[in-house]
């Protein structure tokens, strides 16, 4: 029988702790416990038959830290080896005579991964792979993964062990008190992701005590569709005459436990303090109770490694600017590589209230599996919404899905044979809800019918593939209305019929409506609010439109799915005003500092009265005379200011900000008549390799720029050769180099002999907490820049010569 | 696993002190307290969205014998005299790191000062977490004074940072969450508590952020 088979009927009994009793038996501070499994066997073998006869049905071989890092070498094979061997021999001698199991024990690597640690993911992967293969080799019967404190990290170890066995997988992490993972997923956006993996068991061990993990469990309980697991520590330790104690005891355990069973934990067990005591007495407590049932609590739901987005609710709003399509900026952005553009693209819709990012980057020439997950990795890591991938390329698909952290939206299969057999195996072993569009072989058919058909096709299909339906959503493909006028109906009724009768969740890319009308915005928000009426679950759509955000504020409120009108009276008011330029100047009382109001304006960093000034301004005055003869000199007041330590970093950029609303406005308008503004020159700049630091750098780049020069920012831990390759590449005339510590200081160095070698024109000028003057002149640099002002006048006088 | 000379103390938020903005606006580079409005604007809305994002971390150990080996004599003059001594590290997690990524493409004065809370909330987390010795003198980290900076390596080491409160260390020893503390103490009998960071003992006499009393 194998385990699986067992738990459908029965409870599943794990073991308890093993640290506190190797310490008990001998084991010295800093002595690594796996080593015990052939030193001391015998100590092994007897605490796993001591679980055994307690009542465990699953014994974990003694091997949480046994992975590569920790045991480089045949060490790790030698360890797992006899780790397997000494569970076997328990079971053996054991008097217990029901199901006995033995689990691969897998603890995290304990290393962060990128983009906040510096391990990479795939590297984590196949370190987690190499314990997997052997403790497969020697016969174990499922993959217990453990404490796991980060989400992406939890992936890893999930994906080494389905592509390495075709065993079993628990997962079980390790919540902090206030409910979620240290990187800061809920069990909720947990459940979400390892459902999508395909694991068989989820839930808690360590950190806390039965009680504290309350919140915990009961969330698991109420999203899972898997059978929870909990295994909490003796409650918390404390240390009594040098010696670690636990402050909840067997009988408090067992009824704590006995309690969670009832509601409907399947899987028990104990970690840190626990003992074979804990075990039975909870063993002994709940034997008699009929397991509850694990029931399919049909979530259609995504999630990133903070947040998780469910459907089905209120309408779900994805924000659909991370995309080239008819964006001439964007596809530029695309080309050069300009990942900041895309990512403050990502941002504004943030801040515009979308709940989910829609991330499609194909232009032809690029290469567009390597920028997809570049771009998606590099949003994660300043975003904490779900992400939906959009790509028609099944590699550049499965690349992202691999390295997503947490269960995508994925944009997206049809009824075609080809793409379904394509895109169904990649959803089945990564995970996520896939956007189904009712199109096949024969193109989009006219009518409601003929979609509702392809549509029950696809789910047809996928469940062959082990799919649910609620992984599945489906956007019945919003026409031209004025290109056919029955086309919005036939969008409509089959969304209907999908969400209503087939008990699916839809979505629509909505502008698409509207093509060729005049005032677009218009007729597309009201086909949102229509659809919505019909059961909207998800649009595609542009956050940054008003008419859109009042469409979708006000139906919430009149569906009756918003509190007390809650939620629209907090937010309609930003939504009210049509643009950011709209509405009066409000009248500031003039003050008696020589400066003109939009210099004021800036100088005190408003930004939105400096948009409004600007706009105002160019109505009577040439663009080019207002930044000269309004945004620079303020500018200046501000640069002398800060220099004469009468105004401080925080008011140089917020006087920076505002002055950028002012160009946004200008370039705007210079825009319209088809003409560029002047630069100063190209200016490079990077933080150098090693080093993390970029706020300083991206303040020194702000500020260059509002003085007119043209900045190629390389980012941060820049390899020397980047930045040659950079500066060859613009022929920059300047290059600036950021580094904050000590430590990273001689790879500046590197960088300005490789320029002085292969780039002699360039003027290079460098900063950074610890620099100084004499270093900067012993490692050769032009120029030390001691702030951002300092950086920018040298910059100005070079660009003079 | 549990290595028994080796503690995790979570912290919650409200565990921590008040914000003190007095010190958010010296991280961000203010000398003195800004007045205008926009500034005060930016700083409560600073306070609002982030002031509770502090979920602090400490490991730490404590040793009779100092437990690796450093020609610091800045650190052998501080510990002289101790009865024991305490090396930890704090951490007030990746929310800092996250916020500041997104905010300094969209608005760096705004990341500046989310940088500069989270800075004031690490120290906060040390304040606190110290002043529960009794005699615990004041701290010494790697890359202060002149004990060196891969010091860094010997405490992670030590109290096995990474896995116990997830705090990474690059090759340049920089540590991920970036608002993160490592530091050593003693326990000296009758040691004044000493409020903060002291400036005094610092190299760096050009240092936009020394303390001038």
């Amino acid at each position: 029988m194998t385990v699986l088979e067992y738990m459908k009927d029965n409870l599943l009994f794990l073991d308890g702790g093993m640290g506190t009793l190797l310490q008990e038996r001998g084991l010295q501070p800093g002595e690594l416990p796996e080593r015990w499994n052939v030193s001391h066997p015998d100590i092994i073998t007897d605490i796993h038959k001591a679980y055994y006869d307690a009542g465990s049905n699953v014994v974990s071989t003694n091997t949480f830290g046994a992975n590569c890092l920790k045991f480089p070498g045949e060490e790790l094979e030698t360890l797992i080896t006899a780790a397997v061997k000494n569970v076997r021999a328990a079971q053996e001698i054991s008097s217990n005579p029901r199901p006995k199991f033995v689990a691969l024990d897998i603890g995290p690597i304990g290393k962060l991964l990128k983009p906040y640690g510096d391990f990479d993911f795939e590297e984590a992967v196949s370190v987690y792979a190499e314990t997997v293969k052997i403790g497969v080799k020697c016969g174990v019967d499922l993959i217990f993964i453990e404490t796991m404190n980060d989400c992406y990290d939890t992936k890893a170890a999930v994906l080494a062990a389905k592509e390495n066995s075709d065993l079993p997988i628990f997962v079980s992490n390790a919540y902090s008190e206030d409910g979620k993972l240290m990187t800061g997923a809920s069990p909720s956006a947990m459940t979400a992701m390892l459902e999508g993996l395909g694991v068989d068991a989820i839930g808690a061990n360590c950190s806390l005590g039965p009680a504290q993990l309350k919140g915990v469990v009961d969330e698991y309980l109420e999203v899972s569709s898997l059978p929870v697991l909990l295994k909490p520590n003796a409650g918390l330790p404390r240390t009594e005459n040098g010696k670690t104690v636990f402050d909840v005891y067997p009988d408090e355990f067992s009824d704590l436990m006995a309690d969670y069973i009832r509601s409907g934990v399947r899987i028990a067990g104990g970690c840190c303090g626990t003992t074979p005591d804990y075990i039975r007495a909870t063993y002994e407590k709940t034997t008699d109770i009929t397991p509850v049932p694990v029931t399919d609590k049909g979530r259609t739901v995504i999630s990133s490694y903070a947040r998780t987005v469910v459907f089905g609710t209120a309408p779900i709003l994805i924000g659909e600017r991370i995309n080239p399509t008819g964006k001439k900026k964007f596809k530029e952005a695309l080309r050069e590589h300009d990942i900041e553009h895309i990512l403050s693209v990502g941002s504004a819709q943030v801040d515009r209230g979308a709940d989910v990012l829609d991330v499609n980057v194909g232009i032809p020439e690029i290469d567009e599996p390597a920028l997809l997950t570049e771009v998606m990795y590099e949003l994660q890591a300043i975003i904490d919404l779900p992400l939906q991938i959009d790509t028609t390329d099944p590699i550049a698909m499965e690349r992202a899905l691999r390295r997503y952290n947490g269960k995508p939206m994925i944009n997206s299969v049809n009824g075609k044979d080809e793409v379904m057999k394509e895109i169904f195996p990649l959803v089945k072993k990564y995970g996520g809800l896939l956007v189904c569009l009712t199109l096949d072989e024969a193109g989009i058919p006219d009518t409601a019918e003929e979609r509702i058909e392809i549509a029950k096709k696809i789910i047809k299909r996928a469940e062959e593939y082990g799919i649910p339906r609620k992984d599945l959503i489906f956007d019945t493909l919003a026409m031209t209305v004025s290109a056919d006028d029955h086309a919005a109906l036939a969008t409509l009724d089959s969304l209907r019929y999908i969400r209503h009768e087939l008990g699916c969740n839809t979505s629509l890319g909505v502008s698409n409506v509207s093509f060729g009308l005049p005032q677009r915005e218009i007729i597309t928000s009201g086909f949102f609010m229509m659809a919505m009426a019909y059961g909207l679950s998800a649009a595609i759509m542009n956050p940054s439109s008003n008419e859109m955000m009042k469409a979708y504020y006000s139906f919430k409120t009149l569906k009756g799915i918003d509190a007390n009108c809650t939620d629209y009276i907090t937010n309609i008011d930003k939504f009210a005003v049509s643009t950011l330029t709209a509405g009066p100047v409000s009248k500031e009382p003039s003050a008696d500092d020589g400066l003109s109001d939009l210099q004021r304006a800036i100088v005190k960093g408003m930004k939105e009265q400096a948009a409004k000034l600007t706009t105002a301004l160019l109505g009577t005055t040439d663009a080019l005379d207002i930044v000269s003869e309004q945004i620079i000199p303020a500018l200046d007041v501000v640069g002398k200011g800060f220099e004469a330590k009468t105004m401080y970093l925080p008011q140089l950029l917020m006087a920076a900000e505002a002055s950028q609303f002012a160009f946004d406005q200008i370039k705007a308008k210079m825009a319209e008549s088809g003409s560029s503004g002047p630069t100063r020159g190209k200016f490079v700049i990077a933080t150098v390799k090693g080093d993390i630091h970029d706020i300083g750098k991206n303040i020194v780049k702000l500020i260059l720029e509002n003085y007119g020069f043209e900045v190629i920012d390389l980012g941060r831990d820049v390899p020397p050769e980047t930045v040659l390759e950079a500066v060859i590449e613009h022929h920059a005339p300047l290059c600036g180099l950021s580094a904050l510590m000590t430590t990273t200081v001689p790879a500046m160095e590197d960088t300005i002999k490789l320029l002085r070698k292969d780039a002699p024109w360039c003027k290079v000028c460098v900063g950074g907490a610890v620099l100084t003057q004499e270093y900067a002149d012993m490692i050769g640099a032009d120029f030390y820049g001691k702030d951002a002002m300092a950086t920018v006048r040298f910059a100005c006088s070079v660009s003079e010569e | 696993m549990i290595e028994s000379h080796i503690r995790v103390l979570p912290y919650e938020p409200s565990a921590l002190p008040p914000v003190d903005t007095n010190e958010v606006w010296r991280y961000s580079g203010c000398r003195e307290i800004p007045t205008d409005e926009a500034m005060l604007k930016l700083m409560d809305e600073v306070l609002a969205e982030c002031s509770r994002s502090a979920r602090g971390q400490v490991v730490y150990g404590r040793y009779k014998e100092f437990p690796f080996e450093t020609s610091s004599k800045g650190l052998s003059e501080l510990l002289s005299g101790c009865s024991e001594v305490i090396i930890f590290a704090a951490t007030v997690g990746l929310d800092f790191d996250r916020l500041v990524g997104r905010y300094k493409r969209v608005s760096p004065s705004r990341a500046l000062l989310i940088g500069a809370l989270g800075a004031e909330r690490v120290e906060a987390l040390c304040d606190t977490f110290c002043s529960t010795f009794k005699g615990a003198t004041t701290r010494y980290s790697p890359g202060y004074g002149d004990l060196d900076i891969s010091a860094q390596k010997e405490i992670f080491n030590l109290l096995r940072v990474e896995e116990k409160i997830g705090i990474s260390l690059n090759e340049s020893l920089l540590m991920t969450p970036t608002k993160s503390v490592t530091a050593i103490f003693g326990i000296k009998e009758g040691a004044e508590p000493l409020k903060g960071h002291d400036c005094s003992k610092c190299g760096l006499k050009e240092c936009e952020f020394r303390r001038q009393s």
